[in-house]
């Protein structure tokens, strides 16, 4: 599911995008600045604290389609910053956010990195076991699709499988099919069987006819 | 019935945990070496944690009963940061002669990558070179595959099979492992991995040799008594005490027993001395020491 940013960005209650605009003048955005890092996360990580100051109780519930008000205020803030700086800003954000935050940022991938740069970062974020997280980045994202080489979308799509989570939402998973993926999950429906365990019915949107 | 749990990660268990090990047979525990939950960043936390299995650990399961000993290695999760797996790799070689370290491990695939293949292959020849058996992690998607890479590998770097047990297996992929000179491990879970009643099954089916049994218990849903659990299966299921002793006692025991630092003589409960303190500290909070005689 392709959304823009502006779509996004509409979404957001003025004063707060007004706020967040007034956040970013004030970063240091070079990353060779000493503590320029350190003044990236304390800003970032505020911003569920200043939302809370400023009337938004339920900032991480459902707002806009899969996002939070939260979500959407710090994929804002992420946008605009690398829109202002460069890459590694937004790399710094990714490395040191915490999987909350991650899994913000993760939702708003396709709209920072048109090019894939973040790409190597990216597989390594799917490495983690947080739920929330990975599912962030497995569902309703168009980044994985446009992005990830044949094997690590298929790991993606078995991890996906292994913790539950429903295929369905892998975005464009039916362009992605491919002999391997089908494999792999065949053998994963297999090995579920001899355990005795329930295979997840979404499994078959994996398989090449 | 004396039990040795030849895989779990007790840094992440309770004091009660120990307590509950040993009265339920438990007296020895091999801890591999294995990731955190989360990515570390610096190679420190990697030394901190490889001190802390080799001191503080040994010394808190002593307290209890219990006999304490580790594998090191870097873990295939970790493996895909090369610039960090790489200072990793420079360290573990200092822990490999020590008396604690049975075996190099867990290593083997997580995601299937070229990095996760480069650093195995690396420690399957530092465990052919040590001359120290190698505890191999198999991964929990496309495991069959990934059991198949693994065999392959090990032919490949040319260690000697009897050296290498292969972890985590299940009803697909013993087969594979039973198909060569490797130990079979696997680990009993309360939902994934395998079940008591499934590895009943499976000693039924296959027999006890280089069979091997572990709870692979951790900071997860985990359960540290399995070991000792799946015993009182067997013994339902109509295993003898001398089978039961083979596979849950022995086996594991005479695998890491390739290294040339313990033999199922030494393996006994240790005396109990509370009383004992490790650089200044104690594992007791206000208890009466225990002090065994």
């Amino acid at each position: 599911m392709d959304i823009s940013i502006s779509q996004l960005s509409n979404q957001l209650p003025h004063n707060i995008a007004v706020w967040i605009d007034q956040l970013l003048e004030c970063q240091p955005l070079d990353k060779n600045k000493e503590g320029s890092d350190n003044q990236l996360m304390i800003t970032f990580s505020s911003l569920p604290l200043e939302l809370r100051k400023r009337g938004y109780k339920n900032m991480a519930s459902q707002y806009y389609c899969h996002f939070s008000l939260l979500d959407i205020c710090r994929i804002y803030f992420a946008y605009h910053l690398i829109a202002k700086s460069t890459l590694p800003m937004l790399m710094v954000l990714i490395k040191l956010a915490d999987d909350e935050e991650k899994t913000s940022i993760a939702k708003g991938l396709s709209l920072f990195d048109i090019t894939g740069d973040l790409l190597e970062n990216v597989i390594d974020l799917t490495r983690t076991n947080c739920i929330e997280l990975f599912a962030a980045l497995a569902l309703n994202n168009p980044y994985p699709a446009k992005n990830f080489p044949e094997h690590n979308f298929n790991q993606l799509v078995l991890k996906a499988l292994f913790n539950d989570l429903n295929i369905e939402a892998v975005d464009q998973l039916p362009l992605r099919r491919n002999e391997e993926l089908s494999r792999m999950v065949v053998d994963y429906r297999d090995e579920r069987l001899a355990a005795n365990r329930a295979v997840p019915v979404s499994l078959l949107w994996a398989v090449s006819s | 019935m004396q039990y040795m749990d030849p895989h779990i990660h007790m840094i992440s268990r309770t004091t009660d945990d120990y307590e509950n090990m040993a009265k339920a047979g438990v007296v020895a525990v091999v801890e591999p070496a294995f990731w955190q939950g989360q990515p570390r960043t610096g190679v420190s936390t990697f030394i901190d944690y490889f001190d802390m299995l080799v001191g503080w650990e040994r010394f808190r399961a002593k307290q209890f009963g219990i006999m304490h000993f580790c594998t090191m290695g870097l873990n295939p999760k970790e493996a895909n940061n090369r610039a960090l797996a790489d200072e990793v790799m420079k360290v573990i070689p200092r822990y490999l002669s020590k008396s604690s370290v049975l075996a190099i491990g867990e290593i083997g695939y997580d995601d299937m990558t070229p990095a996760e293949e480069y650093y195995f292959q690396l420690q399957l020849e530092m465990a052919k070179e040590y001359q120290l058996p190698a505890l191999v992690h198999t991964p929990h998607r496309d495991k069959i595959k990934g059991t198949k890479r693994t065999l392959a590998l090990v032919k490949e770097v040319g260690i000697d099979e009897e050296m290498v047990l292969v972890d985590h297996l299940n009803e697909q992929t013993l087969p594979l492992v039973k198909a060569t000179g490797c130990w079979c491990g696997h680990s009993i879970y309360p939902q994934t991995k395998m079940s008591e009643e499934r590895m009943v099954k499976l000693l039924q089916q296959y027999g006890s040799e280089k069979m091997v049994v572990n709870s692979a218990a951790d900071w997860g849903k985990s359960d540290p008594l399995k070991v000792p659990k799946t015993g009182v299966l067997m013994a339902k299921s109509g295993f003898s005490e001398q089978e039961i002793t083979k596979v849950l006692f022995e086996n594991p025991i005479n695998y890491y027993a390739q290294s040339g630092k313990i033999s199922l003589e030494d393996i006994v409960k240790p005396r109990i001395d509370q009383s004992e303190l490790y650089q200044e500290n104690s594992a007791l909070r206000g208890q009466s020491p225990i002090v065994e005689s």
